[in-house]
């Protein structure tokens, strides 16, 4: 009987949670397929009477007849969604890249090796995880402006990585701790601390270090407060500060919404491939 | 192949004296068990032994050479870690190749000599199989396989079979004494687990606080320990204790507590009286006796264990302690039921309480 009730109440906070996540990015989707009209409709409609796919041609400045013949116009701020587009991924590469690059060995020293001061160094990591990024963010700013870093696509780069390398550096010591005492292994066979790193921890600890890539991926592709100050209007624009162009412009909701719908792109295919490795990515359990 | 030799060997962490004052010589094709209950320092002796860790002071010298600044691979130790630890991400063939890979051998000197190493513990079959898809026992094999293929000069066995079932362990065990004597390296055993260490070893060497107890045979340690730790640590069922004085009754040396005496004379001829020794005595040397009398102890039955071919009672002595003996397989008792069990004197042990030490003879 208790078993029973635990397990409707179960159900319910499922669907709650469901319904919590799926609705709004179904509402999303909706309003991409609908035109100006149908979005404005009252009583909402909760299926598109006439689903088309103008906005998307719209955003990337594309004039699109409807079947009514009606023509809608290709968007004004299409040149900074394509940028933007091209930006976003140029930078989350990038900071993918390097913060794979250096939160790998920089967690591996952390959880493995002792050396002296590594309790206030490890302090040190833990303070950036904490610190609100908007809390540096006028400190960048002059920085920036000296530096003649404002709206280059080097200087979100930068910034984007003080986030990452903290937030990936603090998950992957956890990781790193609970593998096996492996180094002695490979000390008794005869390896170097550098060899033993390359050629046995990292192909070992690869289910982690995807994780790592994939959050630093994930984290530099949503960025929105950073790029919002510094690279807004600028060359360097990426897409979630150049779809905000929507909100302050004419509103234009199935413009924004089909900008949001291609933004949700790349986390939905990483999510897709990958949903095997991260349920298999059990952060506590690192050899499998 | 090498004698080992430990001198004065001591390790310390921060405050900690994990070893102290050790010195230890391991005969050439010996197999020397380190029994100890954890933290005891066997651990961090048979690490410091491979070099994992650098002592404090002392040194460590194999044959005759010095090696307590080399590096495990220039000892030439191999070692088999708790839970038979492999590289994980390997295959079987890869992980016992990892112990050539410095080596210098040719390839196909190294596919033969894993091929030979991996017959000699059978798991030629298992070799392209990754150690997840390994049961434990095979996992273990492989392991060894991996420590043989190097001829070290010394195997250095960490609580390998702690993790296995019971049954497992058993086959294990003598297949790993057999190897060690067929191929006749020198080996060390660290293990918590004195049938384990009873079993396999050559001679036992038991340590208590980063120190020595006692280094003896196998039926040393259990016949005349020297102790009152090692005499409760070896031996199964566990030792009884009973706690007393050495008092002169009638001329003659007797041990005395509140609910027995114990004439010693035979066993020990002339003692000093004495307060505050413990007699030591084998579950196996109890015998039940129905009648009180001079030298028996009144218990009152706690439990009875039926191992099939004999059972162990387990009673209650009137100070609160735990006697077991040793009974035949058909003996019945209820549980509260009063009995008296006696032993010959000459069966028990007499150590000071205080020092642990066995009183002299």
């Amino acid at each position: 009987m208790r078993e029973k009730r635990w397990t409707i109440w179960m159900t319910l906070s499922v669907i709650v949670a469901l319904l919590w996540t799926l609705v709004p990015m179904y509402w999303t989707l909706k309003y991409a397929f609908e035109t100006h009209s149908e979005i404005a409709a009252f009583p909402p409609l909760i299926f598109p009477p006439n689903p088309q796919v103008a906005a998307f041609f719209n955003i990337f400045g594309h004039d699109y007849t409807l079947a009514s013949g009606q023509v809608v116009k290709g968007s004004g701020q299409a040149q900074q969604i394509m940028l933007g587009l091209r930006n976003s991924l140029i930078v989350a590469i990038v900071v993918t890249i390097i913060t794979t690059l250096v939160v790998v060995p920089l967690s591996y020293v952390y959880a493995r090796l002792e050396f002296r001061f590594k309790t206030a160094l490890l302090m040190a990591v833990l303070l950036s995880v904490s610190l609100p990024p908007v809390s540096t963010l006028i400190p960048f700013y002059s920085l920036y402006v000296q530096l003649d870093l404002v709206g280059t696509l080097t200087g979100l780069i930068i910034i984007t990585l003080t986030i990452t390398i903290p937030i990936v550096t603090w998950m992957l010591i956890g990781f790193f701790r609970n593998l096996p005492p492996i180094e002695n292994l490979a000390r008794i066979d005869g390896f170097s601390k550098a060899y033993t790193f390359i050629r046995i921890i990292v192909p070992m600890a690869w289910s982690g270090i995807l994780v790592a890539a994939v959050i630093a991926f994930l984290f530099s592709w949503n960025e929105y407060v950073y790029a919002q100050v510094l690279v807004t209007g600028s060359r360097a624009v990426t897409l979630p500060a150049a779809m905000s162009g929507f909100l302050f412009q004419v509103p234009n909701p199935e413009h924004l919404a089909a900008s949001l719908t291609i933004s949700l792109l790349p986390p939905f295919f990483i999510a897709f491939f990958l949903q095997r490795h991260i349920v298999e990515m059990n952060l506590s359990d690192p050899v499998r | 192949m090498a004698r080992i030799e430990l001198i004065n060997l001591e390790k310390v962490f921060g405050e900690q004296h994990a070893v102290r004052a050790l010195d230890l010589e391991i005969a050439d094709g010996e197999l020397l068990v380190l029994l100890g209950p954890s933290g005891c320092g066997k651990s961090t002796t048979m690490n410091m032994i491979a070099g994992l860790l650098p002592p404090t002071s002392g040194s460590i010298v194999f044959g005759d050479r010095e090696v307590t600044d080399e590096s495990p691979y220039q000892r030439n130790v191999a070692m088999v870690f708790q839970s038979s630890l492999l590289y994980p991400h390997l295959t079987a063939r890869q992980n016992i190749q990892m112990s050539l890979k410095r080596s210098g051998l040719s390839k196909s000197d190294v596919s033969q000599r894993v091929t030979e190493a991996a017959t000699t513990v059978d798991v030629a079959h298992l070799l392209d199989k990754m150690p997840g898809q390994l049961s434990g026992g095979e996992r273990q094999r492989v392991a060894t396989a991996k420590a043989i293929v190097r001829q070290p000069a010394c195997f250095l066995l960490d609580e390998p079979l702690a993790a296995l079932d019971a049954a497992l362990r058993m086959t294990l065990r003598s297949e790993l004494v057999n190897l060690q004597k067929r191929l006749n390296t020198t080996m060390v055993f660290v293990t918590h687990d004195q049938v384990e260490a009873m079993t396999m070893g050559d001679r036992i060497g038991v340590m208590r606080n980063g120190g020595l107890e006692q280094i003896g045979t196998p039926n040393d340690i259990y016949n005349n320990p020297e102790s009152l730790f090692v005499a409760g640590f070896v031996g199964s069922p566990p030792m009884n204790f009973f706690a007393g004085d050495i008092e002169t009754v009638d001329g003659q040396p007797t041990f005395v507590n509140a609910f027995a005496r114990f004439r010693l004379a035979d066993a020990y001829g002339q003692l000093a009286p004495r307060s505050g020794v413990t007699l030591t005595v084998r579950p196996q040397f109890m015998r039940i006796v129905s009648e009180a009398g001079e030298g028996t102890v009144p218990l009152t039955v706690y439990a009875i264990e039926h191992l099939g071919n004999e059972s162990v009672l387990i009673a209650d002595a009137p100070d609160g302690s735990k006697v077991r003996a040793v009974v035949a397989a058909g003996f019945e008792a209820k549980i509260g039921q009063a009995l008296h069990a006696s032993f010959d004197p000459s069966n028990a042990g007499l150590f000071d309480t205080k020092t642990e030490r066995r009183v002299a003879q």
